[in-house]
């Protein structure tokens, strides 16, 4: 419950942050805090004992929102972002996603870059901006450089970030009606066991004309389900497409999670029902009429 | 900058109403400042993942969980504590309803109404349910206390 | 507070070891720190209460170089410093080498030859020897012949079932704050039992009892947890006397997940003799439970009299032959948690009623109508021993069925548009009013030459609302406003004496104690000259005070019957359940809110062991669920609706004809889920599955018996 010591510094600028960062390099072992919501947890249990933290929660300018350009500052929070309507507007799945995560304490502390940054492979968001595709801006002292979250993302508690630099931005494109986020939780953590967003287009011949799927909570990252997509892109989108391609979750899959609280086979089963209902609530918001879908899949 | 290298920090906020100046040990948590320093004991610590909810404070206008805030997060900010509420709809609904038995949880669980009350003035059940995902309870099995909740409502 | 010091407890990280090496000098030397305790420190505190009869198994305070350590989280050494982080930043340096031993947790695994052995040969005659290895006590319930009813019977049933392992998690940790006040050790302490501290203290530190004060103060949830005193509690204690300072303890989360005592942990292999009329003749078995590394006084007491006695449940069984074995574990100690063996023979033997409806053909609820004790044969002896004081059984079931074929027919419903959906039940009894000595818990009840009422008791609430329950008692019996009594408890040094509140007792005790208080004082009030209204009579005498004992003869059998109805997603496995109806009964009733808010948080303990609570160590003994990101006590949103009705058949044993019901939810409600998602699988031809039942079980149940 009590944080080893630290020494604390706090940045009036986003140009003092990368000094500090770049300066941090050569010493002491420094962590940037935002929302602090994933960090302190850690110190309090003295999992993590930086000597130094920064503080980079003054920095206001990073907490910008333009959801027409789909541009997110890193310091954004949860709440805010959720209590943007035309941001929910424009991405339903992240709508969904920020109303199952965390709590609404926690929601109203807690940042999108923070969550990134920190690399929980049992977190909503991540899901989420990477079937949409997001980018990443990251900062450092001198420069700045564009990355895919894709490529950003890479295990547990593993990303591509250097100890020099920081996220600005997340930057997520246009993209279609056709999203939707859904989540099973564990029930003690309220993490997902299980997420899965799917991200559709249709055609004006009614044909899927493209797909992302992404899965949290069942593996060390989150990841495109790439053989689902494929099953997907062509198809007519009816109940025996949508549960076939749902079925091919497992193909590629990197190695699911085994824990006390599921397996790795369960989590892949449950990757493949959320997967069938994520994809029908995604066609029912690209406004697929003439689907019958049904709240319940068939299989399972 | 701020606090160049040290492990002590100088805090200025305002709680309920009142300016105070404390220097305190940078890992200093608000909820120890607020129950060790300022002796406002109403706050209280019941998990150490920052998931009960007992320590839940209004910050800057919001329902936050100072457990997971540490005081020179706090810097500057307004602070008001359940001892900094007045008399209202929600506490009497509390009382009316038998929503709280041992009453640990329960300075939290105003504070996460209030919040929850002020994004939703007339919550379903789900809502109210849905609402109090950051606080926990082992007494009450938050029957009463969704039904203070709906009270409070209702009156407001 | 001046001088105020703050302890943090080292803990065994392993959960069997020896301790080869304890170095406390670093520690001791940094910065802020005012003492570093080990077992030597407490040589002169004699021990803990153990269980009667067993001695050897002791629970020691702290440890030495030299001692084993029997449980991951076991107190090692006590860390004193001037703020609670400088303490917790020394506790690292404490240095302990460790050379560890195989672990056992399972209770059964932890009895079988070959498994490590917690405690040496220990004195005692004949109920501990290293020749038990770590079966601690073992004690054979009979009655009537079941051997014969076996060989008679139409059918056997019989499940091997399991009560899990949980923790009662208060959301309030335990803590302690000690210090000496004019010669008086005076000791803050978050206690369900506040005479019981100071009678323990006193003899642990050999002082007279009005030496010593306890007071209870605002206890944040007990749920039987904060009913034992603790080592490491003893150990501030200590160490403030020791230091002549203030020094104060408050347990951490992670830490009380593994020092604060856990509940149930038993394993059942019972089976019941059926006539061929559906009447259940008799029930025999073993039930093991584990009771971690020491064995505490309850751990005792809730498998030898509260789960062996009440596997007959509201039945008219006429034969019994359980054998129940206690066995030591590397677990945290077992104490007594909401029910305290009461949930565990409820849910054995409602399980198993289930399974004989199954077996027999007969709805569930027809099985226990013609199984039912009925009115006219109270007051019932049952064979294990035990008098039942009253009681309608079948009144309680036909309430909560009051809507049966309704949920039968939507049970259908839903089964015939493609989901799993069942329906379950459970009848129970519960005894409460336990008068744990032999002199009853007292009221002091003071009428102020102004009228005001003081009324003092030795129980000691912690959410229960006595201060409400006791105040309207004691304004209807002396007739007086509600709003001129004030019930104060929890001091000892201004409240008589009691066995705090545990148990569901206090309405019985508590409230038996405060009508004779009454009765007292309106006898003492009738020595004035003319009849008056009590507050003038006080005011001429100057005042009336009366104190009295609980005359309470016996333990209450209050009962109930709760229904639930479930629906589960065969897709994920995942368990909704519809409906609560809970139908209590528990005689008079003081304060209906008050017996509500009891069964609403009974029920959400009780769903969270059906559904979601598990205490789980790995083969090392290492604890996996020592946090609330892994152990699931539930949300709001985990909580269904509960509908709660009520009953009274009043109990002839005490004054008040107030039977004690504050673990009901937790008895009732865990077999009726239970039987409800059983009842939901069968045609999956699933005929048992253990708690908890979580998404991953209920589904490969499901999917295992589908791909067949």
């Amino acid at each position: 419950m009590y944080p080893a010591e630290f020494s604390y510094l706090r940045a009036g600028s986003v140009s003092e942050a990368l000094d500090a960062l770049a300066d941090g390099e050569s010493d002491d072992d420094l962590k940037i805090l935002a929302g602090g919501q994933s960090l302190l947890p850690m110190m309090k249990l003295r999992l993590a004992t930086p000597s130094v933290l920064l503080d980079i929660g003054g920095l206001t300018s990073l907490a910008a929102v333009d959801p027409e350009a789909g541009r997110v500052g890193a310091l954004a929070t949860y709440r805010s972002l959720q209590r943007d309507a035309r941001l929910a507007g424009r991405f339903p799945a992240m709508a969904d996603a920020l109303s199952v995560l965390a709590d609404p304490q926690v929601r109203a502390r807690g940042t999108i870059g923070g969550a990134i940054a920190h690399g929980d492979p049992a977190a909503d968001l991540p899901a989420v901006l990477l079937a949409l595709d997001a980018t990443l801006t990251v900062a450092r002292s001198g420069g700045s450089r564009t990355v895919a979250l894709d490529d950003f993302l890479r295990g547990v508690f593993d990303t591509d970030l250097a100890d020099d630099e920081l996220i600005t931005e997340v930057v997520i494109p246009p993209a279609a009606a056709g999203q939707a986020y859904e989540k099973f939780e564990q029930s003690a953590s309220h993490l997902p066991l299980a997420g899965v967003c799917a991200a559709v287009e249709v055609g004006a011949a009614g044909a899927i004309t493209g797909a992302r799927v992404a899965v949290t909570g069942v593996a060390g990252r989150v990841f495109r389900a790439r053989a689902v997509e494929a099953a997907l892109v062509g198809q007519e989108p009816v109940d025996a497409v949508l549960d076939g391609a749902a079925a091919q979750v497992r193909d590629g899959a990197p190695r699911p999670l085994e824990d006390i609280h599921a397996s790795g086979s369960f989590r892949l089963h449950l990757a493949e029902v959320l997967a069938q209902r994520a994809l029908r609530r995604a066609l029912m918001r690209a406004g697929e009429s003439s689907l019958q879908v049904s709240v319940t899949p068939s299989g399972g | 900058m701020a606090g160049q290298r040290e492990r002590e920090v100088i805090v200025e906020m305002t709680v309920n109403g009142s300016a105070c100046r404390r220097v305190v040990p940078a890992r200093t948590l608000l909820v120890h400042f607020l129950r060790d320093e300022l002796r406002l004991t109403g706050t209280h610590v019941g998990c150490d993942t920052t998931q009960c909810g007992a320590c839940t404070v209004d910050m800057g206008g919001v329902a936050v969980k100072s457990c997971t805030i540490l005081a020179a997060q706090a810097n500057g900010q307004e602070i008001t504590t359940i001892e900094g509420l007045a008399d209202g709809p929600i506490q009497r609904a509390f009382w009316a309803e038998h929503g709280l038995q041992c009453g640990y949880c329960t300075p939290g669980m105003v504070m996460a109404v209030r919040q929850l009350l002020a994004d939703n003035p007339d919550p379903t059940e789900t809502d109210v349910r849905d609402g109090l995902a950051g606080n926990l309870c082992r007494c009450t099995g938050y029957q009463n206390i969704v039904a203070a909740v709906l009270a409070a409502a209702a009156e407001t | 507070m001046p001088g105020l010091l703050h302890a943090f407890v080292v803990r065994s990280p392993v959960a069997h070891a020896e301790i080869t090496a304890l170095d406390v000098s670093e520690a001791a030397g940094a910065p802020g720190v005012a003492g570093v305790f080990t077992a030597a420190d407490m040589r002169d505190v004699g021990p803990l209460p153990g269980p009667p009869g067993l001695p050897g198994l002791e629970f020691p305070l702290l440890r030495a170089a030299g001692d084993r350590v029997r449980w991951a989280g076991e107190p090692v050494a006590l860390v004193v410093a001037d703020s609670a982080a400088k303490a917790a930043d020394a506790a690292e340096l404490v240095s302990v080498d460790y050379d560890t031993l195989p672990a056992v947790t399972d209770p059964v695994a932890a009895a079988a030859p070959g498994a490590p052995v917690l405690h040496a040969a220990a004195g005692g005659p004949g109920q501990f020897s290293a020749a038990s290895g770590n079966v601690c006590f073992r004690e054979r319930l009979t009655g009537g012949d079941a051997d014969r009813a076996f060989a008679d019977a139409a059918h056997r049933v019989g499940q091997r079932m399991v009560s899990q392992r949980v923790a009662p998690v208060a959301l309030e940790p335990r803590g302690v704050l000690a210090q000496v006040i004019d010669g008086r050790l005076d000791v803050r302490i978050g206690t369900q039992r506040p005479h019981g501290v100071r009678t323990w203290l006193a003899g642990m530190f050999g002082l007279p009892a009005e030496d010593i004060r306890v007071v209870a103060g605002d206890v944040g949830g007990g749920f039987g947890a904060k009913g034992p005193l603790y080592p490491d509690q003893v150990a501030v204690i200590a160490a403030a006397r020791l230091l002549g300072r203030p020094v104060k303890w408050i347990e951490e989360r992670g830490e009380s997940f593994l020092a604060t005592t856990h509940g149930r942990d038993q394993v059942a292999e019972l089976e019941m003799a059926v006539t061929a009329d559906g009447r259940i003749s008799a029930i025999r078995g073993t039930v093991h439970i584990g009771v971690g590394a020491y064995l505490t006084p309850n751990a005792l007491s809730t498998a030898r009299n509260r789960m062996g006695p009440l596997l007959g449940q509201c039945y008219d069984i006429g034969a019994v032959d359980v054998e129940i074995v206690g066995v030591l574990t590397n677990a945290t100690p077992i104490g007594p948690y909401r029910g305290a063996g009461r949930p565990e023979a409820a849910y054995f033997t409602e399980r198993l009623v289930d399974l004989v409806a199954g077996e027999t053909g007969l709805d569930p609820a027809e099985v226990r109508r013609r199984n039912f004790i009925s009115p006219d044969q109270f007051p019932f002896r049952t064979r294990t021993g035990l008098t039942y004081d009253s009681g309608d059984y079948r009144a309680a079931l036909d309430k909560a069925l009051e809507s049966y074929r309704e949920l039968r027919r939507a049970q259908a419903a839903a089964r015939a548009a493609g989901r799993v959906a069942g329906v379950g039940m459970c009848c129970f009894v519960e005894p409460g009013g336990i008068m744990p000595g032999v002199h009853g818990d007292q009221a002091t009840v003071t009428v102020d030459p102004s009228g005001a009422v003081t009324v003092a008791v030795g129980t000691s609430g912690h959410g229960q609302g006595h201060q409400t329950a006791f105040a309207q008692l004691a304004a209807e019996l002396l007739g007086v406003p509600f709003a001129d009594v004030r019930v104060v408890f929890g001091d000892t040094d201004t409240a008589p004496f009691g066995y705090g509140t545990f148990g569901s007792r206090s309405t019985v005790a508590g409230g038996s104690a405060v009508l004779r208080a009454c009765e007292a004082v309106l006898a003492a009030a009738r020595r004035v000259d003319a009849p008056m209204p009590l507050a003038e009579a006080a005011r001429r005498l100057g005042g009336l005070s009366a104190t009295a004992a609980a005359d309470v003869t016996g333990e209450t059998y209050a009962f109930g019957c709760y229904v639930c109805v479930v629906d589960i997603d065969p897709g994920t496995g995942r368990i909704r359940i519809d409906r609560v109806i809970a139908v209590d009964d528990c005689g008079r009733v003081i304060n209906p809110l008050l017996l509500e808010g009891q069964v609403h948080g009974g029920v959400a303990q009780g769903v969270g062991q059906a559904l979601f609570e598990a205490v789980r160590y790995d083969e090392d003994g290492q604890p996996l669920t020592a946090s609330l990101m892994d152990y699931a006590i539930p949300s709001a949103k985990q909580v269904p609706v509960i509908e709660s009705y009520r009953l009274e058949t009043p109990s002839p044993l005490n004054p008040l004809g107030v039977k004690g019901m504050g673990e009901s939810g937790t008895i009732g409600v865990t077999p009726a889920v239970v039987n409800a998602v059983m009842d939901a699988l069968a045609p999956y031809g699933v005929r048992h599955l253990d708690m908890p039942l979580t998404p991953e079980k209920v589904w490969t149940a499901i999917h295992e018996a589908a791909s067949v």
